[in-house]
This record gives C-alpha cells, sequence and structure tokens, in this order.
C-alpha cells in the first residue's frame, strides 16, 4: 500500500516536472523520438555533445528563407563538422502544414542539401510541447552537460526575407562559439519568429 | 455614314489609352493578396502646413486570417511600414488599436481580423511649400490562418497640401478608430505590480469595482501568454495574477501593456514592479 502510494507520488511529481516548461541554466528535459530513418534518439544519448534543436515546417516561409538562402544547410554542416548534435525536429501534425512521412523528410533533406545528424518526426507533438517550442524556427542549444544555454529565434532579423540573412547576427552559432570557449553566452534568450508549430487541435 | 463613324472611333481609342496608362502607372493606393487588402488612406482632403494629419494603412482580410498587433505574441510578426516622404513632412509612429487574442491549441497571439485601420499621424512643416505632396508607404504584412503568407505593397498617396481640408469618405472609419485605442489611465486610477514566485499581481486601483479585466503585454518574454489570469474584483478596483514567462530571466521595472475591461474599453499601463515579495499567491 505504502509502496503504491510512494510509486503514485513519484509518479505525480515526475508529470509535474514535466509540465514544467524548458528554462536556461537547467536540465533541458529528456525526449525519446524516432527519426526519418526510424532510428530512435533520446537527448541523453547525446551527454557529452552540444546538442541543437531546430524546429522546422517546410512550408514556412520563415524556415523557407533559412533554406532557400541555403542559410540552414551551412550551419548544419559547420556545427556537425565541429561535434555538435544537430536535431532537426518536425512538430506538425498529421494534415497540417509541415507534416512530413519519413520518405518524404529524407527525399526534402537530400533535395535541400541539408545535413542534420537526424530529423526526428514528432507528429504527436509529444517533443514540441515538451521544449514549448512556438515558432519554426525555434532554435535550442543544450552543453554537453544538458543545460539548456539558448532558447529563442534563429537570428535577430524577424523577416522572411532573404536579404536579411547576410548581416544577421546569428543567435545559435554566438551561443556555441562563446561555450565552446567556456564563455558565458551572451544572450540565452530571444523571441522566437516564425509560424507556429502546427500541433495537433 | 464615315463621319458618324469617326468620332466612336476617336473616343474608343482615347479610352484605351487612357486604360493603357493606368495599368502602366506604378502608383496605387492599395494592394494585397486573396485573403489581404491594404489601402493607404487620409483623414483629411488635404495636408495642411503647420498640422498634423492622420493617415491610415486600412487591412481588410477574408474570414478566419489575421495580421498581428505590436507584440505578436508566442508567433507571428507585425505589419511593418518603411514611409518615404517629402522634405519638410514628417511620418510618425503606428497607432496600434486593442488586438484580439488569438488562441490556436497553446499557442497565444495578439492581432486583428476581418479589417482594422492603423493609423499614423503625418506632420508638415509651416513653411511647407508645394502644392501637393506624395507620401510613398512600402508595407511588409504577414497574413495568417493556419499558414502565414507574407508579402510587400507599395502604397502611394498623393494629397493636395493647402491652408484648409475637408473630411473624406474614410473620416468616420478615423473617428471610430480613435475612439477605440487604447486610452491614458483616468485620473486617480493606478496601477502597480508586485511579483512572486511564479507570478506578477497586477493591482488597479480605480476608485471602483471592476468586475473583469485582462491583460496584454506590450513586450514578449515577460509574461505568459496561454497561462490564465486570475482575477479578483475589489471593492476599488481589480487584482490580476499573471503567469511570468519562463523565458523570463532578470527582473523587470515595469510590466507595460493594455489593460482590457470586461465592456472592451482598454487602457495603456505601464505599472512599477516593486520588489517586494507577497507572502501568499492569490
Amino acid at each position: 500500500m505504502r509502496v503504491r502510494f510512494l510509486g503514485s507520488l513519484a509518479c505525480l511529481l515526475a508529470l509535474t516536472v514535466a509540465a514544467w516548461a524548458v528554462r536556461i541554466g537547467e536540465a533541458a528535459p529528456d525526449f525519446q523520438g524516432v527519426d526519418s530513418n526510424s532510428h530512435a534518439h533520446k537527448l541523453s544519448d547525446y551527454r557529452g555533445k552540444f546538442v541543437v534543436l531546430e524546429w522546422h515546417n517546410n512550408g514556412c516561409p520563415y524556415v523557407r528563407k533559412q533554406y532557400n538562402s541555403g542559410n540552414m544547410q551551412k550551419l548544419q554542416k559547420e556545427w556537425t563538422a565541429k561535434g555538435v548534435v544537430w536535431l532537426t525536429i518536425i512538430s506538425s501534425a498529421p494534415g497540417k502544414q509541415g507534416y512530413v512521412t519519413a520518405a518524404e523528410e529524407n527525399t526534402y533533406i537530400k533535395r535541400e542539401g541539408a545535413a542534420p545528424t537526424a530529423a526526428i518526426l514528432d507528429p504527436t507533438g509529444a517533443i514540441g510541447h515538451l521544449y514549448g517550442a512556438k515558432t519554426t524556427p525555434h532554435m535550442f542549444v543544450i552543453n554537453p552537460g544538458g543545460t539548456l544555454i539558448y532558447d529563442g529565434a534563429i537570428d535577430d532579423r524577424p523577416t522572411t526575407d532573404l536579404a536579411d540573412i547576410p548581416g544577421a547576427k546569428n543567435y545559435v552559432s554566438a551561443a556555441l562559439t562563446e561555450a565552446m570557449v567556456g564563455k558565458k553566452v551572451a544572450t540565452p534568450v530571444t523571441r522566437p519568429y516564425g509560424c507556429s508549430v502546427k500541433y495537433a487541435n | 455614314m464615315k463621319t458618324r463613324w469617326r468620332p466612336a472611333i476617336v473616343t474608343t481609342l482615347q479610352i484605351f489609352l487612357l486604360c493603357l496608362v493606368s495599368l502602366n502607372s506604378s502608383a496605387q493606393t492599395a494592394s494585397g493578396n486573396s485573403h489581404l487588402h491594404v489601402s493607404l488612406i487620409s483623414d483629411r482632403s488635404a495636408l495642411m502646413p503647420g498640422k498634423t494629419t492622420a493617415v491610415g494603412l486600412h487591412f481588410k482580410l477574408t474570414s478566419g486570417w489575421h495580421i498581428y498587433w505590436i507584440n505578436a505574441g508566442d508567433s507571428g510578426e507585425p505589419p511593418r511600414v518603411f514611409w518615404t516622404v517629402p522634405g519638410g513632412i514628417t511620418s510618425g509612429n503606428i497607432q496600434w488599436p486593442t488586438p484580439q487574442r488569438l488562441a490556436d491549441d497553446s499557442l497565444v497571439s495578439y492581432g486583428y481580423t476581418n479589417s482594422v485601420l492603423l493609423t499614423v499621424p503625418v506632420a508638415v512643416r509651416s513653411t511647407f511649400s508645394a502644392r501637393k505632396a506624395t507620401l510613398h508607404a512600402d508595407v511588409n504584412w504577414l497574413v495568417c490562418r493556419e499558414i502565414c503568407i507574407p508579402g510587400i505593397s507599395r502604397l502611394d498617396l498623393t494629397l493636395p497640401v493647402s491652408r484648409t481640408s475637408r473630411p473624406t469618405a474614410s473620416s468616420a472609419l478615423f473617428r471610430r478608430t480613435r475612439a477605440s485605442l487604447p486610452k491614458k489611465l483616468p485620473a486617480g486610477w493606478s496601477a502597480i505590480a508586485s511579483e512572486a514566485q511564479e507570478n506578477f499581481l497586477l493591482h488597479v486601483n480605480a476608485g471602483k469595482r471592476l468586475a473583469k479585466a485582462s491583460f496584454i503585454p506590450r513586450h514578449s518574454l515577460q509574461v505568459s501568454n496561454d497561462g490564465t489570469q486570475k482575477l479578483q474584483p475589489m471593492p476599488n478596483g481589480i487584482a490580476l495574477t499573471i503567469r511570468k514567462s519562463d523565458e523570463l530571466l532578470s527582473p523587470i521595472a515595469r510590466l507595460d501593456g493594455l489593460l482590457v475591461l470586461g465592456n472592451g474599453v482598454s487602457y495603456d499601463i505601464s505599472a512599477p514592479v516593486t520588489s517586494k515579495r507577497v507572502a501568499q499567491e492569490n
């Protein structure tokens, strides 16, 4: 009886903790997801590496700005070459903009020349809700210790104009650059800009 | 027979040429797409030297589509205007009507549906001597329903400049819009905030009981947009418990935003946040 009660209490606590959104300086919540090649991923698999989470919807004009310009692909290549784990996450529900099957995502990645470590399909929105992902793109950076060090926009130009890429300050690159040399991230939080994540109703 | 045909041919040609000219003209006061139509209109028939006149961007949207307020909320971007005006004329900032709360699943934005007039004051130097002036607005907009469509409208409005002006067909719309803009807090009212661990407590003293109110934040990353605000009507006003944003990293000096009452009237507030902690959350 007591064991069951304690078990329920622990479960309730776990649920409560899971309901808290992510916070800078705190442990990023561990998630489980399956990628477009049917491989399973947990955040805890990557303890010891920097991890970037990139919320994605291939139809959103703010995402198109980053991909049509080649900017996102360039960032993916640059940072994965430095040992960063880059996970594209798609939380669009079936029938909504951005939803893709595994095959469609693989075709897309090839066509766009994208280079994430993996593209995680999250059609139930479980991972999106766990992180409080609001827009596409919405970027999170997690350090090798599993702590969230950046949450927000990809850069400081909240527009759909490709011309705004070259002059933009990229917050993801800034956070990774600073953290990799042991500096405190100067801008850990910004308002993410983009289309709303197309969660299931 | 021949002489009766000629005037008709000439008139047809004239009409045809006129059509060509207007089709080729790049000056337009309105544009958009199938879901958004925006036009540049004026409150008065003329600009006046030494005076300020209201012009406006009149957005008309198809059902279910929306554009965003200056703080768009969880997603979206407000329209942005870049003005090109003659020397001696100054364009001001957009005056934002009170937005609606637009909820989609757990994400909440602030914006407008159906139609909205975003007014902009235009000031003319008293020594302005030209007889007319063309105001040019490049408007970057984003219109969304389940998907988002961005666009740019390049609008021109040429107005005479004279000592007097008359109302226009749009003046009634300008008047209604002006009346619905957020107001300054009435004399004798006050708004102050205190903070607890998870919430801001906003106390509004109005000298009378307020049954219903909600707070719309002016800045992002301060309060949660999806959090339910708890209300406590008081004999002399109302108290609101507003959940903080998870992204709020350091204390803020003031809580800026709109206080929207049950009757739809809204007030611009800038409530100083006292660091005094409240022992018990409401």
